[in-house]
C-alpha cells in the first residue's frame, strides 16, 4: 500500500512535467491546418505528453486516494469523490488528448473545418473541466485531511483554501471579462506537485 | 462513533448532493425551455438565436458543470454506504461507483459541448460547427444516461436486496427501475418514440429518492472513529 502511494507521489511529478511541456510546446503554435502541419512534431509530441499526464494523474490520485483511506474516513468519506474527480481530470486531459490527434490527421487530410472544429473542442476540454473537478477534488482533500493524521492539518486547511480562491476565479472568469483559467490550471498544478512529495514521503504518517 | 439524529456532518451535506445536483440539472433544462436556438434547424438560424440569448446559454454551462460535481459528490457518498451495507471488499459498490462517476462525466462533457457551441458560434463564427458542438451539448445525456444509470441501479438494487439495509419498496422500486431504463432505452433506440426525455426525468427523480434516503441513514448508522 505504501509503495502505491509513494508511486502516485512520483507519478504525480511525472503528470505534472508532462502537462507543463506540452503548455511550452503548444504555447505560440497557431491551431489551423497550416500551422499544424508546419508544426506537426511540435503538436504530435503535445498529444503525447496529454496522455502521459492524463494516465500521471490518475494514478497520482489512485495513491493519494489510498493513503486518506488508509487513514481517514473510511469507505464513507470524501476519499471516494476524490478518486472519482481526479479518475475525471485525467480522463479529461486524454480526451484532450484524442482531439489533437484527431485535429492533426484531418490537417493532413486537408479538412481545415474539421481542424479548427476540434483544436477549439481540444482546447475547451481543459479550460471548461478543470476548474470544477479541481474545486471538487480540493473540497474532498481539505475535509478528508482534517479528518485523518495522514498529512499537517495546514494542508487540509490550504486545499479548502485553494478551492475558495479557485471558486471566486472560476465564477470571475465565466462571468466577468477576465481569463483566469490559465491561472486556475498553474495553482493546480503546482498543488499537485505539494501533494505529490507529501506522498512520497516529506510527512511522514502516524501508523495505521 | 454515533451519529445524532439532524447533526449537520459532511456525510449529511454529501448525502444531500444528489438532491441538490437534481435542482442544478433542473434549472438547467428550465432555461432551456425558455430559449429557441434549437441545434435542429439550419445553422445561420441557430447561430443566430445563440448569438441573441448567449446569456442563457452561459448559464446553462455553468448549471451543467456544477450540477455535475454535485452527481460526482453523490456517486461517492452513494458507494460510501453501499461499501458500508455490502462489507468489504464491496465490488457491487465499486460497480456502481464507477458508472455513477461517469455520469457526472457525461454532464461535465455536456456542458463543455455547450461552452464550445458559444466559443465557436461567438468566435470563430463557424456556424456548422457551432450547431454540431450544441447537438453534442444536447444529446450526449439523452444517449447516455439510459445505460449508465441501468448499470448504476442494478449494482445498487444487488446490495439492497443482499444487505437489507434499505427499505423494501426502494429496493423493489430500485430494481423496477434498472429493468425499465434498459426496457426504455431498447424502445427509445429502436422504434420511434422519443423516450429518452423520460429516462432522464427517471433518473432524476431516483437520484433525488436515493439521496433522501442517504441523509436519512447517515443520521443512523455507526461511523469509524475520526469520522464526524
Amino acid at each position: 500500500m505504501v509503495r502505491l502511494e509513494r508511486f502516485g507521489g512520483a507519478t504525480g511529478i511525472v503528470a505534472v512535467a508532462a502537462i507543463v511541456t506540452q503548455f511550452v510546446l503548444v504555447g505560440t503554435a497557431g491551431t489551423d491546418a497550416p500551422a499544424l502541419l508546419r508544426a506537426r512534431v511540435r503538436w504530435e509530441l503535445a498529444t503525447f505528453l496529454r496522455m502521459v499526464g492524463g494516465l500521471g494523474i490518475m494514478w497520482f490520485t489512485t495513491g493519494f486516494a489510498a493513503r486518506l483511506r488508509r487513514f481517514g474516513f473510511g469507505p464513507a468519506g470524501p476519499t471516494t469523490i476524490v478518486l472519482g474527480a481526479g479518475l475525471l481530470w485525467g480522463a479529461m486531459w486524454l480526451l484532450s488528448a484524442a482531439f489533437n490527434s484527431m485535429a492533426i490527421a484531418e490537417a493532413v487530410r486537408g479538412d481545415a473545418w474539421s481542424v479548427r472544429w476540434l483544436s477549439i473542442l481540444g482546447s475547451q476540454t481543459v479550460l471548461v473541466l478543470t476548474p470544477t473537478l479541481m474545486i471538487t477534488f480540493l473540497i474532498a482533500t481539505g475535509v478528508a485531511v482534517l479528518a485523518s493524521p495522514t498529512f499537517p492539518r495546514r494542508f487540509g486547511h490550504a486545499a479548502l483554501f485553494f478551492a475558495a480562491v479557485r471558486t471566486v476565479l472560476a465564477l470571475v472568469d465565466w462571468y466577468g471579462g477576465a481569463d483566469f483559467a490559465m491561472r486556475i490550471m498553474d495553482m493546480t498544478l503546482i498543488w499537485v506537485v505539494i501533494a505529490s512529495v507529501h506522498l512520497m514521503g516529506a510527512t511522514r504518517p502516524v501508523e495505521a | 462513533m454515533k451519529l445524532r439524529p439532524g447533526r449537520i456532518t459532511w456525510e449529511t451535506m454529501g448525502a444531500s448532493a444528489g438532491i441538490w445536483a437534481v435542482l442544478w440539472l433542473t434549472v438547467g433544462y428550465a432555461i432551456v425551455a425558455t430559449t429557441v436556438a434549437d441545434p435542429s434547424i439550419a445553422d445561420a438560424d441557430y447561430v443566430r438565436a445563440l448569438v441573441a440569448e448567449r446569456t442563457k446559454w452561459e448559464w446553462v454551462t455553468l448549471v451543467r458543470l456544477v450540477g455535475g460535481a454535485l452527481v460526482l459528490w453523490f456517486a461517492g457518498t452513494l458507494a460510501g454506504r453501499l461499501r458500508m451495507a455490502e462489507g468489504e471488499p464491496g465490488r457491487l459498490a465499486g460497480a456502481a461507483f464507477g458508472p455513477a462517476v461517469v455520469w457526472a462525466g457525461v454532464w461535465m462533457l455536456s456542458a463543455l459541448f455547450n461552452s464550445s457551441a458559444i466559443v465557436l458560434a461567438t468566435g470563430s463564427g463557424d456556424h456548422a460547427g457551432a450547431r454540431l458542438a450544441a447537438l453534442l451539448a444536447r444529446d450526449t445525456p439523452l444517449v447516455l444516461t439510459a445505460s449508465v444509470m441501468f448499470s448504476v441501479l442494478l449494482a445498487t438494487a444487488l446490495v439492497a436486496r443482499k444487505s437489507g439495509g434499505f427499505p423494501a419498496s426502494y429496493t423493489h422500486g430500485t430494481t423496477f427501475l434498472a429493468i425499465a431504463f434498459l426496457v426504455l432505452a431498447i424502445a427509445d433506440w429502436y422504434g420511434s418514440w422519443h423516450l429518452s426525455p423520460m429516462i432522464v426525468g427517471l433518473a432524476f427523480i431516483w437520484m433525488a429518492v436515493t439521496s433522501v434516503l442517504l441523509v436519512r441513514g447517515f443520521a443512523a448508522i455507526d461511523l469509524p472513529q475520526g469520522a464526524s
